[in-house]
């Protein structure tokens, strides 16, 4: 039976890996190889690492620091951050990615979704989206770290991503993000059940709970976290094994 | 010399090191008369069946990879390398596969117990047949969203269950399949590509690594 995965993000910032909180006041957290590494050993399903530098040297950083990871690593690594062109998917799965995921990218040019799934398939190209309630209690997507409102639906989006083949979504809770308050279940379900591609519910993880709740009521079929694992409030292994004793398929190592 | 084919459809890092790690040292080539005689060839794949039969075609290694079978030396494909092995796919209408087993892939379909296509994540391996592979229950990184279909008896090792019965390992004389990637399944991963080489060498993994 297929797991229900468990992904560790990491924000890298040049070559470091970082959190701030609702995408502000930046911190360093540690080195993007180790960190990897030592979620690798506990047993974490997929790892997430997201570029938030903005310039182009910063980016050839990244490359470097995902050959170093991929090579270390035994699982699954999506990459996302700064992608826009069908050569930055080139540059990215060259490097040692197996998905890489795009956001803002394919709001501008949709195309480089089915550009990019055509050329690598399907399975490795990941939409990823920043969605916020508005006043007028709409889930819309969002860019540039929750600043500008692009008035998409983010449903809408989602549905329309699958059509042009995005393999996988991402949905990461701008509301949500770094203050430990669980996932936004509501938004993870209903685009879960608009589209037939794997959910990834992002952005709010505090508890073991918020997991298990994100995997049965949102749909999910990953639950991703980034800061409740790196400063340890957390232990995976426990949390895999406090899922699978709930009845949730989990892998255990 | 053990061989990783470098037919341009990226990310061959991830099996290079995965078979460091067992102590295999790969060497990444595209050259179609290194490919029909090397020892060990590893076809990976990441990409789509019509563009990579493409690839194969016009660079020769189409051609050096069926010769390479007839002379039963071994060949294992991963994950669209192993798809490759076979005749044709929904994925890419009238363009032929390797053809070294008979058989198709099929678009998966979304079904009530296994909505979500690609099936795509961690999933468990069932035995089919008594094949001296001790991999029943590993758990395996599946990212796919077409399965075989109609091969040959006795060609499917090991299935896993997502919706249906899906085939994960494949084999026929000397060219081997995972649906899964070996390399990206954590440490049950690293010992089932150890267990597939000692299967296919006479010799098994010392007979390759000290043939480097």
């Amino acid at each position: 039976m297929l797991a229900k995965r468990i992904i560790s993000c990491l924000d890298v910032h040049d070559g470091n890996v970082v959190k701030g909180i609702k995408f502000q006041n930046i911190s360093t957290i540690g080195d993007p190889v180790e960190l990897a590494k030592r979620y690798c050993d506990e047993g974490v399903d997929e790892l997430v690492f997201y570029d938030i530098s903005a310039s182009y040297e910063n980016r050839k950083a990244l490359l470097g620091v995902i050959e170093k990871t991929a090579i270390n690593i035994n699982i699954p690594l999506t990459v996302g951050g700064g992608v826009n062109t069908i050569e930055d998917f080139y540059n990215l799965l060259s490097a040692g990615a197996d998905k890489v995921s795009i956001n803002s990218g394919a709001i501008k040019n949709p195309l480089a979704i089915t550009e990019a799934a055509k050329r690598f398939g399907n399975q490795c190209v990941v939409l990823s989206m920043d969605v916020k309630m508005t006043s007028d209690g709409k889930w819309t997507v969002f860019t540039t770290g929750g600043r500008t409102n692009t008035y998409m639906d983010a449903v809408e989006w989602a549905k329309k991503a699958e059509s042009l083949g995005a393999g996988e979504i991402v949905i990461n809770s701008i509301d949500n993000d770094g203050v430990y308050g669980g996932y936004d279940l509501k938004i993870t379900s209903l685009i879960s059940e608009a589209v037939s591609i794997p959910i990834i519910a992002s952005g709010g993880a505090g508890e073991i709970k918020h997991f298990k709740d994100a995997l049965t009521v949102g749909g999910a079929d990953g639950a991703l976290a980034a800061s409740l694992f790196h400063r340890n409030q957390l232990n995976i292994g426990l949390l895999k094994r406090t899922l699978a004793s709930s009845g949730i398929p989990i892998r255990l190592v | 010399m053990n061989l990783l084919i470098d037919y341009g459809t990226g990310n061959l890092h991830s099996v290079k090191a995965a078979f460091q790690r067992i102590g295999i040292s790969l060497t990444l080539s595209n050259n179609p008369d290194e490919i029909e005689t090397a020892d060990f060839v590893i076809l990976p794949g990441v990409g789509a069946f019509g563009d990579a039969m493409d690839k194969l075609n016009q660079s020769g290694i189409a051609s050096a990879l069926k010769k390479r079978f007839e002379y039963s030396r071994p060949l294992l494909g991963i994950c669209l390398g192993m798809q490759l092995l076979f005749e044709s796919s929904d994925e890419a209408p009238g363009i032929s596969g390797l053809g070294l087993i008979k058989g198709h892939f099929k678009k998966l379909s979304p079904r009530p117990d296994a909505p979500k296509i690609p099936h795509m994540g961690w999933n468990t391996l069932d035995q089919l047949n008594d094949n001296g592979l001790n991999y029943n229950g590993s758990w395996a990184y599946f990212v796919h969203s077409y399965a075989l279909t109609s091969t040959e008896p006795g060609v499917v090792l090991f299935t896993t269950h997502y919706g249906e019965a899906i085939p994960a390992v494949v084999q026929k004389e000397s060219a081997a399949g995972f649906q899964f990637h070996p390399e990206k399944s954590g440490q049950s991963g690293e010992t089932m590509l150890k267990a597939m080489i000692n299967h296919l060498i006479e010799g098994g993994l010392n007979g390759i690594i000290s043939s480097d």
